[in-house]
């Protein structure tokens, strides 16, 4: 019984380490991150090509994480330039990694959830800024420049062929195909709860 | 659409940083039935060690070289809770080696269109040259482990190929290889390895050449591994290759003739339009 309880006790402490070493670590790419929300072991990424009408896999395998933000502050996202040695990595595989990851969002922060795949292909991790299309709805009547700069529409999601299907703010179409089988639902669940419901400070 | 991520791999503050961030990216989240075993847990550091050398060491020149064992050993160190095993590091990546050992590997040898010359590979860490290849995953057939193995090394697709019938397998100190036998590949294809770090050079070899090195003296010769103990059946399949095109060539070289003696024109079919 006791060794039970210390096995118990000794996968709760990996647990919560666990929990406390990805918070820091996405901190260091996007150190808005306030709370994680759900981590699952490993995800791919898709994207669909609407051209020849078929998913594209992109250099993007890892953990995927759902995290909330700390925007509070109305600052603008910053601009981070293009690095020297991505040019680099991108040339080994036969895409390149730039062509096919997503446009960057700019302008005032205002997305309140953040998706992260970290990548073990590449030092690149995938990432999609997340705002409730409440947010969405009001940013093109209200903020009229903004809108002009960067168009954006409410995002979408479902599950199908295994896939959970996200369509991003610029509907993009990427499907997300994640190794738990229960989690694939769980994701579904989590974004189309963070997208239908007014944006929340904080998840207890 | 993505946010506007930083990229502090570019820079690292110190190793414990660099390696936190391959902690959270192949160890710690990994599924529960991946730290089942060591030799499942080691897979996972090993892929690390390689995204380390692949990336970090050569964003960040200053970090020091480590190979696996002293990577394994600086892991361990920084997040001891991912180490549930009484074994030490040492001993169970000597495990490790051992366990590998015993995946069968698949390749393939690959010649061009007049069987003249053979397609070989040198690893950056080894000085000997041979097929591309590599070992088999969960899951795999043959046909799939060899496929993807040789795009990952030369960027070349053998789906076109490929016959699963064709194949020569020998089993070299308890490890099965399996290499597929492939012919009529492009000799000016720009064949690169898609992964970084494990292929050195890629060249077409006279396979004449090799022949003679390999078998000329009775003594092995270490410049080509696995290609040597399978010089023999090499051989052969090239000459009843060489055999079966030569005599497709004379039947067509025959049917010509005959077709001129007998006044048979080439061109049968009458213009319709000027009738």
């Amino acid at each position: 019984m006791v060794s039970n309880q210390e096995a118990m006790s000794s996968e709760m402490t990996l647990d919560f380490y666990r929990k406390a070493l990805n918070f820091n670590v996405i901190g260091r790419y996007d150190p808005k991150i306030k709370q994680l929300l759900f981590h699952t072991p490993h995800a791919s990424v898709y994207k669909w090509d609407f051209e020849k009408d078929e998913w594209i896999r992109l250099d993007f395998q890892g953990v995927l994480a759902v995290y909330l933000r700390d925007i509070s502050d109305g600052a603008d996202l910053p601009c981070i330039e293009e690095p020297a040695v991505e040019k680099d990595f991108s040339t080994i595989g036969t895409k390149t990694v730039t062509e096919n990851a997503n446009e960057v969002l700019q302008g005032r922060d205002i997305y309140n959830y953040g998706l992260i795949i970290l990548n073990r292909m590449n030092p690149e991790n995938f990432s999609l800024g997340i705002a409730a299309n409440s947010v969405i709805n009001k940013r093109k009547f209200f903020s009229g420049a903004e809108e002009a700069k960067q168009p954006l529409e409410c995002m979408k999601v479902e599950v199908k062929d295994d896939l959970v299907i996200i369509k991003n703010l610029r509907h993009e179409v990427f499907g997300i195909w994640i190794h738990t089988v229960p989690d694939r639902n769980n994701v579904y669940e989590l974004i189309k709860y963070l997208l239908d419901n007014e944006p929340k400070t904080t998840f207890t | 659409m993505s946010l506007p991520l930083r990229r502090p791999l570019e820079n690292v503050a110190s190793l414990d940083r660099a390696l936190e961030d391959l902690i959270v990216r192949f160890i710690i989240n990994c599924p529960a039935e991946d730290f089942s075993s060591v030799e499942r847990e080691l897979f996972h550091v090993e892929e690390a060690s390689w995204f380390y050398t692949d990336f970090i060491k050569l964003m960040n020149p200053n970090l020091p070289n480590m190979k696996i064992k002293s990577f394994a050993q600086h892991v361990i160190k920084l997040c001891p809770l991912i180490w549930k095993w009484d074994d030490r590091a040492e001993q169970a990546l000597q495990k490790f080696s051992q366990y590998k050992k015993s995946i069968p590997v698949r390749g393939a040898a690959i010649f061009n269109k007049s069987f003249s010359k053979i397609l070989l590979v040198k690893g950056t860490e080894s000085d000997s040259w041979s097929f591309p290849r590599g070992k088999i995953s969960k899951d795999e057939n043959d046909v799939d482990c060899c496929i993807r193995e040789v795009l990952e090394e030369i960027n070349f697709d053998l789906t076109d190929y490929i016959d699963e019938e064709q194949f020569i397998e020998r089993n070299i100190q308890g490890k099965n290889y399996k290499i597929f036998l492939v012919s009529g590949v492009p000799q000016d294809f720009d064949f690169k390895p898609r992964v970084r770090n494990e292929i050195e050079k890629i060249e077409w070899r006279e396979f004449k050449k090799i022949t003679r090195n390999g078998s000329g003296n009775g003594k092995p010769n270490a410049r080509y591994y696995l290609v040597n103990s399978m010089i023999r059946p090499l051989t052969l399949w090239v000459k009843s290759k060489k055999q079966v095109e030569n005599e497709d060539q004379l039947k067509s070289q025959v049917e010509e003739q005959l077709k001129v003696l007998l006044g048979i024109k080439k061109e049968d079919a009458v213009d319709p339009g000027r009738e």
